[in-house]
């Protein structure tokens, strides 16, 4: 991670909103970039920052309201960014103590009055009967926040591997690795054998569906570790950033076999 | 746009992803400049350096090959394998540079050029090779249908390209069917290795690991894969690792299924193969064989041969030339593969091979470090006395009896026995050799029962090792009861019988049941002397432990009479200074000085141990006991210089302690030292012999056992007798119960 420079997103925790911002470059008109950016924002982080709010006791549509707000406010007055303390440097950590100042102002009943319209907001699109996870109400705010930063972080991993898989015209690649290896995790379901794998996709053999599921899996791997480097400061924090990752999960959680 | 994969996970399966995705973390510092997300760039007809990419010949785990046509500086094809994303190209491309003048001295028929090495524009490395338009060598041989002597000749050859570079100093690392590519060459075939030198490039720091890391090319190589290499821990890889694979490859030629079924193993995960590579034996090719059922027809079949022709040929010799190269210990594989070689060629041309059946010590360490991870250090040797001489038992059964006998006992052994070390594992955080014998002992109630004699042996051989866990009681039991089996089948004068009679009465009376051991002792003499000589080892052996019995019952007038007796047939009819006599002369010994008569009994033991110091071949064990008793004499008759040097000297305790000896009878023999040099009053030695006594038995035997009792208390009365009471008091705090009696 090189980026130190200046920017006028203020800081050295600016690097997060750099990264962001360099994907979407393309856009010119700064008042299209601010959304383009909340809109990425939202698309990436919403579960982590929604699971915190639902903990916390806001119900689905305050939740919701606040969740769109807060990354409203992170792009637009950059102050929570710029007063969360830098020296974490970890966007994960830098987002989390930015929202609970933002949760304590909303109270206040004057910054709650200043609140954008909720018809200016970018959209969050969340079914108002979404399921959600035992573990948001099982574990602390924190815990319930880092859950939802962990989900969100392979979602985005996912979904870029499937989406290059098919630009690749590798789609059957995916298949195999969604099949062999994500969904079984994912959903705690039965593995199917490299057999059944060949006979569903046709692939001649099952040492070459083997392969073909690692190609996937060393693609997976790449990508969660760049996106991972791309969430801290500098190289010192990802030992750190991983440490912390992990000691949310239960211990009995280690991969056993 | 973002799908939704994981919402509803559990926190643990979100974490298993990410431990997926995290592996391995270290080897990705060089790929920040491709996208992470590049699964291959290269498309038939792009450019990578010099080469001109045609087609795919094949995707590997770690790579992709493709064929390429090179056009400076000279037009060739040539085989371009490029690494898969997500490994270090640096470090890669810089070990093969290292590797690079060695594979330059590599000039073999049967080996495969490297030409060239670099990185592609997204910095991921590829080899540019000799291209090898040939089939794997297995694949080659079943489909030409070769018979085994042609597939020999061919393996000579790749033992000989496989020697080549060792001498060079390169190990390949990865030798399997797909690295050995066949062509035919004017008509002929001819081997070539190939990606010499490329494995310890690519794997570098992952050497082994690769095994963990990338769970799903377990399909791949592990089959081949030495067990120095399967465990993680060890980067000491030799040229011995590729002897072990040829082995492998070996077995396979010869009968058409790998040397471990991996199918059935791959279902407990990877740590469980990886178990498998490093404790257990393959099945002889021939045993493998023969449970093909039908698929063995096939396997005959490309062979050009019928399948009973083929387990023949494989069971009289062949088959131990890929066991031999497949052991375990690498010392006690082909030391090089040109040996391998000279054995293939010795076997063409009929000359003895230097491979062999394993020998017994051989099964037995197997056992053991089958269970190594369970069984404990010093638990290991006990075992490995234990089933010493249980194997002992077996082969001296098998000479008598069938061999569906000690076939049967060999089979509880390895199955029941150390199978119940899983057993006792999952519900005792210690494994003793007692446990084991608890749960294996509960086993074979019900088995057996049609055969009976079976049944008793197997009994007698769980008796004798409670025995030597000294848990007297279960040693009775479950002699007794094989002494019953076979007195139905065989009535009373069966001489086996009679020997495990003789034991069972030596258990009573070590158990201090001295009615019972004079009791069955009586009826054992009395058998013994109607069906053998009256020189019979075993009848004097007998009789001695008789007139032991009623020593200790303080009957000596009946105990001399037995001795006396027993030592004047001895020395009339097999000589004054035969070997039969110390044992008799020791229990006479015992009874003067019972008597009073110390001169007496000093003098008849003193003429036992030299009949022993006349030869120098004499067996410790048989010694042991007359040279102890005689250091026991001198001690309480205050000539402790004497005592001391029969101690060290005759029964070599100072080495025996250095060489790591843990018997309960060296153990006895340190505590009657240490209780030596206290009376003595040299407590300082006193003091070095029984703390190290007693932390042998704590460890050994653990807390609660007599042994350790024993030498707990010898420390007390040391203490005491040496005005340190403080001391005494800490080791008083130690004992369980009131305390035994100390050693004499």
């Amino acid at each position: 991670m090189g980026y130190h420079d200046q920017t006028s997103m203020g800081g050295t925790a600016k690097a997060f909103l750099t990264t962001h911002w360099s994907l979407i470059k393309d856009i010119t008109s700064d008042d299209q970039r601010n959304r383009a950016l909340i809109d990425l924002l939202i698309q990436r982080y919403w579960k982590p920052v929604y699971f915190y709010l639902r903990r916390k006791g806001y119900d689905n549509e305050q939740a919701k309201d606040l969740t769109q707000g807060f990354f409203h406010e992170v792009v637009l007055s950059r102050q929570l960014v710029q007063t969360a303390d830098p020296a974490r440097g970890r966007f994960r950590s830098l987002l989390l103590s930015a929202m609970e100042r933002y949760v304590i102002d909303q109270m206040d009943k004057e910054t709650a009055r200043k609140r954008i319209p909720k018809e200016k907001l970018v959209s969050l699109d969340l079914a108002d009967h979404w399921d959600l996870p035992d573990v948001v109400f099982e574990s602390s705010p924190a815990d319930s926040y880092n859950y939802g930063w962990v989900s969100a972080l392979l979602d985005q991993i996912l979904s870029q591997v499937q989406a290059k898989c098919r630009e690749q015209d590798m789609e059957i690649h995916w298949n195999i690795f969604h099949d062999r290896v994500v969904r079984p995790i994912v959903e705690d379901a039965a593995c199917p054998s490299l057999s059944e794998i060949c006979k569903k996709y046709g692939i001649e053999n099952e040492k070459k569906a083997s392969n073909m599921m690692i190609t996937v899996k060393r693609c997976f791997q790449a990508a969660l570790k760049e996106c991972i480097r791309n969430t801290v400061a500098s190289e010192q924090n990802i030992d750190e950033e991983l440490r912390e990752i992990m000691r949310f999960f239960p211990k009995r959680a280690q991969h056993s076999d | 746009m973002t799908t939704d994969f994981t919402s509803g996970s559990k926190p643990e399966r979100l974490k298993e992803l990410l431990a997926l995705g995290l592996e391995e973390s270290e080897v990705e510092e060089e790929t920040q400049s491709s996208s992470p997300l590049d699964l291959f760039m290269e498309k038939p007809g792009s450019r990578i350096g010099r080469y001109e990419l045609k087609h795919v010949l094949g995707e590997g785990a770690m790579a992709v090959v493709y064929l390429a046509q090179q056009q400076q500086p000279v037009k060739r094809q040539v085989a371009l394998k490029i690494l898969k994303p997500g490994m270090d190209s640096k470090a890669i491309i810089s070990r093969f540079e290292a590797e690079r003048q060695a594979l330059a001295l590599l000039d073999h028929p049967n080996v495969a050029h490297i030409h060239d090495a670099g990185a592609t524009e997204d910095k991921r490395p590829y080899f540019a090779m000799e291209y090898v338009e040939g089939l794997p060598v297995t694949e080659y041989c079943d489909k030409n249908r070769l018979p085994i002597k042609e597939r020999l000749h061919l393996f000579l050859m790749v033992c000989r390209a496989v020697h080549h570079a060792h001498q060079k100093g390169i190990i390949h690392r990865d030798i399997k069917p797909s690295n050995i590519l066949v062509s035919l060459q004017d008509g002929q075939p001819v081997p070539k290795v190939i990606d010499f030198g490329l494995a310890k490039a690519i794997s570098g720091s992952l050497s082994g690991r690769t095994l963990v890391t990338e769970q799903d090319q377990l399909l791949g190589t592990p089959e081949y894969m030495s067990p120095e290499q399967a465990d993680m821990a060890n980067e000491d890889i030799d040229t011995r690792s590729d002897i072990y694979s040829l082995g492998a490859l070996l077995y396979v030629l010869l009968t058409g299924v790998l040397p471990f079924d991996f199918e059935t193993l791959r279902k407990d995960g990877v740590e469980h193969i990886r178990q498998v590579i490093r404790d257990n034996d393959p099945k002889t090719p021939s045993t493998r064989l023969t449970n093909l059922g039908d698929k063995a027809h096939k396997v005959a079949e490309t062979r050009r041969t019928e399948v009973a022709t083929l387990v023949k040929r494989l069971h009289k010799e062949l088959e131990w030339i890929p066991l031999k190269a497949m052991r375990k210990e690498r010392s006690e594989r082909y030391q090089s593969a040109s040996e391998l070689a000279e054995d293939i060629e010795g076997y063409l041309e009929g000359v003895a091979l230097t491979a062999g059946p394993p020998s017994t010590m051989y099964r037995i360490k197997k056992i053991v470090r089958r269970n190594r991870a369970l069984i404990t250090g010093i638990a290991a040797v006990i075992a490995v006395s234990i089933v010493g001489t249980v194997i002992s038992t077996v082969f001296a059964i098998k000479a008598n009896q069938q061999a569906r006998a000690s076939q049967a006992i060999s089979d509880f052994l390895t199955k029941d026995l150390f199978a119940s070390i899983h057993e006792v594992a999952a519900t005792k955080s210690e494994i003793t050799v007692e446990s084991l014998l608890d749960v294996s002992s509960e086993h074979l109630k019900g088995k057996f029962d049609q055969e009976p004699l079976i049944k008793a042996s197997i009994r007698s051989v769980i008796g004798i090792a409670y025995y030597k866990v000294g848990n007297f009681e279960a040693a009775q039991s479950n002699m007794k009861r094989a002494i019953e089996l076979r007195r139905d089948c065989l009535g009373h004068n069966d001489f086996q019988t009679l020997e495990l009679m003789m034991w069972l009465g030596w258990y009573y009376m070590q158990d201090s049941k001295y009615d019972e051991a004079e009791k069955i002792l009586v009826e054992t003499v009395d058998d013994m002397r109607r069906t053998v000589s009256d020189v019979n080892w075993n009848l004097l052996e007998a009789t001695s432990r008789l007139a032991w019995v009623y020593y200790l019952q303080e009957r000596f007038d009946e105990a001399e009479k037995l001795q006396a007796e027993a030592l004047e047939v001895v020395q009339r009819k097999l000589g004054p200074n035969h070997l039969y006599a110390p044992n008799h002369m020791e229990g006479l010994a015992f009874v003067y000085w019972e008597r009073g008569d110390r001169e007496k009994a000093l003098e008849i033991n003193k003429k036992a141990v030299e009949i022993y110091q006349r030869d120098p071949d004499v067996d410790m064990g048989m010694a042991g006991g007359n040279i102890k008793s005689l250091a026991w004499m001198y001690t309480e008759l205050g000539h402790f210089s004497e005592a001391e040097e029969l101690y060290l000297n005759d029964l070599k305790l100072k080495s025996r302690m250095d060489d790591g000896e843990e018997s309960i009878n060296f153990l006895r023999r340190v505590g009657e030292l240490g209780t030596m040099y206290r009376k003595w009053e040299k407590y300082d030695e006193a003091e070095k012999w029984l703390l190290k006594a007693e932390e042998i038995a704590r460890r050994v035997f653990g807390n609660d056992h007599q042994i350790t009792n024993t030498g707990v208390n010898n420390l007390i009365v040391l203490y005491e007798a040496w005005n340190k009471p403080e001391q005494a008091n800490q080791w008083r705090a130690k004992m369980p119960e009131p305390a035994p009696e100390p050693s004499r």
